[in-house]
This record gives C-alpha cells, sequence and structure tokens, in this order.
C-alpha cells in the first residue's frame, strides 16, 4: 500500500499559512493539468476547514490574460476585506 | 432493511434496476420496432417510478435494441447486470463495507472478500448510454464543486453521485497507477472527502516479463492490505467459483475476437459497448457468461452461413475504433450499420485477446492472484497507455492487418490526452502500413453537449459517405 502522501503536503500549506498569519491564499493552477487541478480543490476544502480564504487561480503559461486575472485577485481581495 | 431498501435509497441502482426491469418487459413482448411496442399494455403495468424512468430512455438506442440483430446482446447484458445489481445491493444488506474499484481490473478477487465491490466508472457509463439526459447534472454538480472541466466525464459523474447520495459512499477504494491522471486524482479526492483508505497499486511503465512480476507482486499485497482492512481472509474457494466464471466468459469473448475477423463481419456493432461492460464485471454472475455466450452463438451462426450484419447489397466498410465509443450515441453504431455497411470490428476498450491474458489459473490462491493480476496488466485501455505511443500505435497497425480492415474512427475522448498525443502517430501509422484512412475529431464520450450529436453524424456522413464512393 502507497502512502497517502497528499495529507503531508497539504498538512504543510495549513501550517504555512497559519505561521505567516496570511489573510488569504491563492492556488495558481496551469490549465489542463489534471494532478495539480483536483489537488487544488482538496487544498481548498483544507484551508476552508482551517478558516483561511483562498482563491484558485488558473492561468496558462503565457502572460496572457492579464485583465481577467487581475480582476479575480480584485475581487478576491475585497472578498477578504483588503 | 431489506434488498428492496437498499436499491430505493440509491437513486442511480435504483433507476439503472428500473431499467433493467423495463428492457427484460420489452423483450418480452417479441417487438422488433418501437412502434411495436403495446405501449397501453405497458404502461398500464408500470408504476410512477417506472413510467418516469421509461419517458427517460433515449429512443435511438432502444430502437436499436430492440433489433433482431441486437436485442438479444441487450437482453442478455441486462439479465446479468440485474443480476450484479442485486448481489450487490445484498451485499450492502449484510453489512458488507462498499469497496470502489477502477474498471481495468476485474472484480473476482473482490467478490471473495466480504465486501461489496463496485466500478466507480461504471454507472456513469449506463446513465450516459441510456437516459436522455445521461449524467449531465451530476457533470455539472462537480464542476461547481471546483472539479476542473477538462478530466474525465465518467469521473465527474461518479463523484457526483456519491456525493449527493445516488450511489454509497466508499468504504475502501482499490486503483492501479495506469492509464491517466483523473483517474487517479478522482479516486484520491473521494478517499479523502470520506477519509477512507486508499489502495494504489503502482502500475510499470513497460510490458516484460519483469514489469508483469512486479505487477503481479502489488496485486498480492493489494490482497494482503485489503485482509487488513476489511477484517475478512480471503475467501479462495469463493474467489475460485467467481475466477471460474470469468474465464468461462473469456473464452466466449476469445472466440468472438476470432469471428470478427471473417469477412463479412458477423457480430453488430451494438455488442461491443456491451462487451466492455461484461468485461468490467465478468466474474460477478455467470450470467454474464450467458451474455458471452449469446453473443458467440449468434456471430457463429451468421458466419456458418456466410450472412453478416449490415443489409444486403451494401458494400462492407470494416472499421476499427482507435479509442472507444460514444456513450451517449451508441445507436449510431446501428445507424453505421444500416446506412454506411459499417462494421464495428475491435477498439481500444474491447481488444483482448487471448495471447494476452489467456485464462486464469485457479489451483491455489497465489495462482489465481498472479491470473488475475495478469489480465488487469493487459486489460484494454490499461495497456495501451502503459507506455509511449508504441504499443497503442502498433497494437492497431496490427489489427488493421488482422481484421482487414477498410478504415478507422479516433473518437477522442476530449480528456484523455495520452491519446490525443498520439492519435495522429496513429492515423499515420495506419495510412503509411496498412492502407487504412482515419476520421479523427474531438468527443466527450459521456457528455452530449461536448460535440453535438448532429455535428458527429456529420462526420460520419462525409467520412462514409466518401469511402462508400
Amino acid at each position: 500500500m502507497q502512502e497517502f502522501s497528499y495529507k503531508q503536503r497539504s498538512d504543510r500549506i495549513v501550517k504555512l499559512a497559519k505561521e505567516a498569519n496570511v489573510d488569504g491564499v491563492i492556488f495558481q493552477r496551469l490549465s489542463f493539468c489534471d494532478c495539480h487541478g483536483v489537488e487544488c480543490q482538496m487544498n481548498g476544502d483544507d484551508l476552508k476547514d482551517a478558516g483561511i480564504p483562498y482563491l484558485i487561480l488558473e492561468k496558462v503559461y503565457m502572460p496572457t490574460d492579464e485583465g481577467r486575472l487581475k480582476t479575480r485577485v480584485q475581487a478576491f481581495l475585497e472578498k477578504i476585506g483588503k | 432493511m431489506s434488498i428492496q431498501d437498499v436499491r430505493d435509497k440509491y437513486e442511480w441502482i435504483k433507476r439503472l434496476e428500473a431499467f433493467c426491469t423495463l428492457a427484460e418487459g420489452a423483450m418480452a413482448t417479441g417487438a422488433t420496432r418501437l412502434e411495436d411496442l403495446p405501449m397501453p399494455a405497458i404502461m398500464a403495468q408500470l408504476d410512477d417510478y417506472h413510467k418516469e424512468t421509461l419517458g427517460m430512455i433515449q429512443p435511438d438506442f432502444l430502437a436499436a435494441c430492440l433489433k433482431p440483430k441486437n436485442r438479444n446482446g441487450l437482453l442478455y447484458h441486462v439479465l446479468a447486470l440485474h443480476q450484479y445489481l442485486n448481489d450487490f445491493c445484498d451485499r450492502i444488506n449484510r453489512g458488507y463495507p462498499v469497496l470502489y474499484h477502477y474498471f481495468t481490473m476485474t472484480p473476482e478477487l473482490f467478490w471473495g472478500f466480504d465486501c461489496a465491490p463496485i466500478c466507480y466508472e461504471l454507472l456513469p457509463v449506463y446513465s450516459s448510454a441510456i437516459f436522455n439526459e445521461g449524467m449531465t447534472p451530476e457533470i455539472d454538480f462537480t464542476e461547481e464543486m471546483g472539479y476542473p472541466h477538462h478530466l474525465c466525464s465518467a469521473q465527474k459523474g461518479g463523484y457526483a453521485a456519491i456525493v449527493q447520495g445516488s450511489m454509497p459512499k466508499p468504504d475502501v477504494m482499490v486503483k492501479q497507477s495506469t492509464p491517466c491522471d483523473p483517474s487517479s486524482m478522482v479516486f484520491q479526492l473521494t478517499a479523502k472527502k470520506y477519509g477512507v483508505p486508499i489502495i494504489c497499486l503502482d502500475t510499470p511503465y513497460y510490458t516484460n516479463d519483469r514489469a508483469l512480476n512486479f505487477y503481479k507482486s502489488e496485486w498480492h499485497n493489494m490482497a494482503n492490505s485489503l485482509e487488513m482492512l476489511l477484517h475478512c481472509e480471503l475467501d479462495v474457494d469463493l474467489l475460485r467459483q467467481h475466477v471460474e466464471w470469468g474465464n468461462q466468459a473469456m473464452a466466449y469473448y476469445y472466440k468472438m475476437e476470432d469471428l470478427r475477423k471473417i469477412k463479412p463481419c458477423p457480430d453488430p456493432g451494438m455488442h461491443r459497448p456491451f462487451d466492455t461492460a461484461s468485461l468490467i464485471m465478468m466474474g460477478s454472475n455467470p450470467k454474464f457468461i450467458d451474455y458471452f455466450k449469446i453473443v458467440s452463438d449468434e456471430a457463429e451462426d451468421r458466419a456458418n452461413r456466410g450472412q453478416g450484419v449490415i443489409p444486403e447489397g451494401i458494400p462492407e466498410i470494416r472499421t476499427l475504433w482507435g479509442y472507444a465509443w460514444q456513450a451517449w450515441d451508441l445507436g449510431m453504431l446501428d445507424w453505421l450499420e444500416e446506412k454506411y455497411g459499417h462494421t464495428y470490428l475491435t477498439c481500444g476498450v474491447t481488444y483482448f485477446p487471448e495471447n494476452l491474458a489467456g485464462y486464469v489459473d485457479t489451483s491455489t490462491r497465489d495462482t489465481m492472484i498472479d491470473g488475475l493480476a495478469t489480465r488487469g496488466y493487459y486489460f484494454p485501455m490499461a495497456r495501451q497507455p502503459m507506455s509511449f505511443a508504441d504499443i497503442w500505435v502498433n497494437d492497431f497497425v496490427k489489427l488493421a492487418k488482422e481484421y482487414s480492415a477498410d478504415a478507422c474512427v479516433f473518437a477522442g475522448h476530449m480528456a484523455c490526452k495520452h491519446f490525443w498525443a498520439l492519435n495522429k502517430l496513429l492515423s499515420d501509422a495506419l495510412m503509411e502500413k496498412a492502407g487504412v484512412p482515419t476520421l479523427r475529431f474531438e468527443t466527450d464520450l459521456l457528455d452530449y453537449r461536448f460535440t453535438p450529436k448532429s455535428e458527429v453524424h456529420k462526420y460520419m456522413d462525409d467520412f462514409f459517405g466518401a469511402i462508400g464512393k
């Protein structure tokens, strides 16, 4: 049976977020990355349980779509009161 | 609690069971066309739930299934599926834990434990194939929860069904690392959500003796882990019973693969989806042997009479399907037969010849686990993506020659990156080495909204219309 290693990664993210006393977490994920796409959702659930707001920001490699990204980050900052 | 209570608790099981009852009833009428079904008499016998279910069934699918050449395949498959659902619910009713496994692992081993085994992707595929709306509400539900849109719809549907309570929650999950990341990730997501253990079988990256032996050791480890997790010993005699059922089913399956090499092909294309679903469950109960036997007997009888399954006077277009059928439009396979003389020889989810996995040796616990591991190792869609493109490409060039193929269709599932990475290599190789042209298009095998039915039929009209000239 293999080690269920997601938990260690997620615990570390939550621990780092708490230690740094962050107001929110942004997961920047690449479009069409299967593994990271699902893991972001899992990480988000764990942060939600820990009471930490998060944003999953899907983007591509190239520096395009700047306006959409800005809008999403602005909306997230407004949501967490920053 | 009773078995009926279990069925009623889980909507997807209840709905599929209702379909089985309706399909059995429709076949019993002897009607071979939709318009011949005695609807007033049928409706008078149905309760509201079955009436509602009847209204949800895709008319094209049902019409194709009623045809004389297709009807026994559907009937015997439905009888076996019905038995499977009954046995699954019976085990839940007895308090056994629910075990979800991946579709490339035939379930004999799991039936040897005190558990209720079910394939994660199976009911989403049935739902997509049978019902008008398929599982689009479930796909949307899962995406609204943050699940990436570009992952496999089979898994989106299964996840939603579990979260919504339409399917039972898992107690343990088993997944081999092939064929793709999306399938591995949805197992991980589900296991995390319900805090249940997941057993991951590491799959080697190539096919040779060393790799196979490693994979066998993973199956032995899995069996040992299941004994710990399920708090019971593997019942070797019970396992042997299920393995024998699987072996008997495979004997007919291998025979059918050879029969389809005959010109004209004596086996209808509608049977390929039933074949795949039957392979996934074949060791569950002996009725899957009956399914493979009836379709094999019918094909053999046609072959002996020199008959095919296409209308007289139309030249046969012998076709390979490089990936799989579109679950939401199985009636298209019958339409292609009737209109273009298209015959469906084999595909990426049915190619499983005898020389690869053979039969499982039932002598001992170890030989059975070794044999089932070998079957899983070579199972359709587990084997091809195990390596670079070469296995898939070489398989299909070989198949094109063995089956005397005239054409190939690659209905590329949008979530399958492995397939999309190799589809041009594959089509080029088929043309260069076997002279076989290929139709390639993007679709979602389980979500009818991705590429509309009218568009897919237009692709088919253009391609097979040109080939037929």
